[in-house]
């Protein structure tokens, strides 16, 4: 068993060739230790370590299915990112910078921004019943077990486990707490799922990303659009910069169409082969 | 952009006093209390009530960050107890009902709660917040309303209490309590 300053040193210069079940099977070896040595707080030291390794093992998946071209999967992963670092977040701040926790979170945010997807499906439900699961205790509102959601017991993080519920409606929002609740279409032969989003900025990045820690900026604009691009526009169909209007209200009297645009900063070489944009609607 | 309403408010103290689905032992705890938290009735047409999902955390934390003279209760059963998720990222609080002497801590309190729920700076900037609270002054009863940025939550509730024009008129009866009233043999 490796120990933690080995541990802290691999996870301090990550790359997509780190092998994690190692490092996880370690780390719940000390964690298992310290519980079993009544030592609280280096229990909850090593869930940190633990978590961090996590979030980074995360973070290498998500990349490797953008390269793969599995938009929706990278997405799902990077909401588990997201997720991992808020639990994070309270509770360690030694190893933000050192675990490239900053670096991860930063570029989380932005490839998430790059995607399509804006339309979710919310599931409203009542939650009936639910417990503890640090201690199993159903949650009685006068009589709490004293477990706190989000606080770590024993090397373990606190979450309530709903153990019944009632589905009471379904909900179409443009700001979902679960990100993987995307809105696909359904093929009407099969019933299967259909991807009908445009990844085309989503896949720009990824051409031109070597590695999950070469560093790149985004900053989004505006500008216009040649309208060829936009196919045939008629002028009382919606405009197809987003406005809501029609484009004979909008657009038309203008030498493109208004659309969001995002400008790379890549902080390394790329290819000249792969500096032209191609961007198709 | 933080958004306010005050109005006079239907559901009193009496108004959830009286409510049918509570036991005798939980109208009087709510009878002693200075602050209760109230469900949601009705939600979608479901005949229950409901509090928002993250209450039980909420409540817990008002009953250790209030002084110990406010007495915090919340207008449910155990039994009953149910939370509503709706996952959108409108973090949406469970209402409360206050005395005015507690109204200015218990909006301190609830700010702090929603901060360390909202760790993160941009969480706290990505993420709106709605609270009803009903402000009990004697006879008088205000409900006010935040929709806004948590960050704003505090100044704009105190000033709002503050700046209410006192010639609003106290609201009448509502028809619900005199039917609970009667029913409960309490009139």
């Amino acid at each position: 068993m490796r120990d933690l300053v080995k541990i802290s040193r691999d996870l301090s210069s990550p790359s997509l060739q780190t092998d994690y079940d190692p490092i996880l099977a370690d780390l719940s070896l000390h964690k298992t230790n310290a519980v079993r040595a009544g030592d609280e707080a280096e229990a909850k030291r090593i869930w940190c370590i633990e978590h961090a390794a996590e979030v980074q093992q995360l973070y290498h998946q998500a990349y490797r299915f953008l390269q793969a071209s599995q938009f929706y999967d990278a997405w799902r992963k990077l909401e588990q990112v997201e997720l991992g670092l808020n639990r994070l977040r309270r509770h360690d701040t030694e190893h933000w910078s050192s675990f490239y926790l900053n670096f991860i979170d930063s570029k989380t945010k932005a490839i998430q921004g790059l995607y399509p997807y804006k339309i979710f499906m919310s599931p409203e439900f009542v939650e009936l019943q639910k417990k503890c699961n640090i201690c199993e205790r159903p949650i009685s509102i006068r009589n709490p077990c004293g477990h706190k959601v989000g606080e770590i017991y024993n090397g373990e993080y606190c979450f309530r486990i709903v153990t019944d519920f009632e589905v009471v409606g379904m909900a179409f929002v443009e700001s979902p707490v679960q990100k993987y609740s995307v809105a696909f279409m359904a093929d009407p032969k099969t019933g299967g799922m259909v991807d009908q989003y445009n990844y085309s900025t989503v896949k720009y990045l990824y051409d031109r990303w070597p590695s999950p820690y070469h560093d790149w900026q985004v900053e989004w604009t505006k500008s216009l659009h040649p309208k060829h691009l936009f196919g045939t526009l008629r002028r009382n169909e919606k405009c197809p910069c987003d406005s809501g209007k029609k484009y004979k209200n909008c657009c038309m009297n203008l030498n493109g169409i208004i659309r969001p645009h995002a400008v790379f900063d890549f902080k390394y070489p790329i290819n000249p082969s792969l500096q032209r944009v191609e961007l198709s609607y | 952009m933080a958004e306010i309403q005050i109005e006079e408010a239907s559901g009193n103290r009496e108004y959830w006093l009286n409510r049918p689905y509570l036991s005798e032992q939980v109208r009087g705890l709510l009878d002693r209390s200075s602050v209760f938290l109230v469900p949601q009735e009705g939600f979608r047409g479901q005949d229950m009530q409901v509090f928002p999902v993250g209450t039980e955390g909420f409540f817990q934390h008002l009953r250790d960050s209030l002084p110990s003279d406010a007495s915090v209760e919340i207008a449910i059963d155990d039994d009953q107890y149910k939370e509503l998720a709706l996952h959108s990222t409108l973090l949406i609080i469970g209402g409360a009902l206050v005395t005015l002497y507690f109204f200015p801590v218990l909006v301190e309190v609830t700010s702090e709660y929603i901060k360390q729920r909202l760790l993160s700076e941009d969480e706290q900037n990505a993420t709106l917040v709605r609270w009803e609270v009903t402000v009990v002054d004697g006879e008088r009863t205000r409900k006010l309303t935040y929709e806004g940025p948590p960050n704003d939550l505090s100044k704009k509730l105190l000033d709002a209490i503050s700046q209410s024009p006192s010639d609003i008129p106290i609201n009448p009866t509502h028809p619900l309590i005199e039917e609970a009233t009667d029913d409960a043999g309490l009139s």
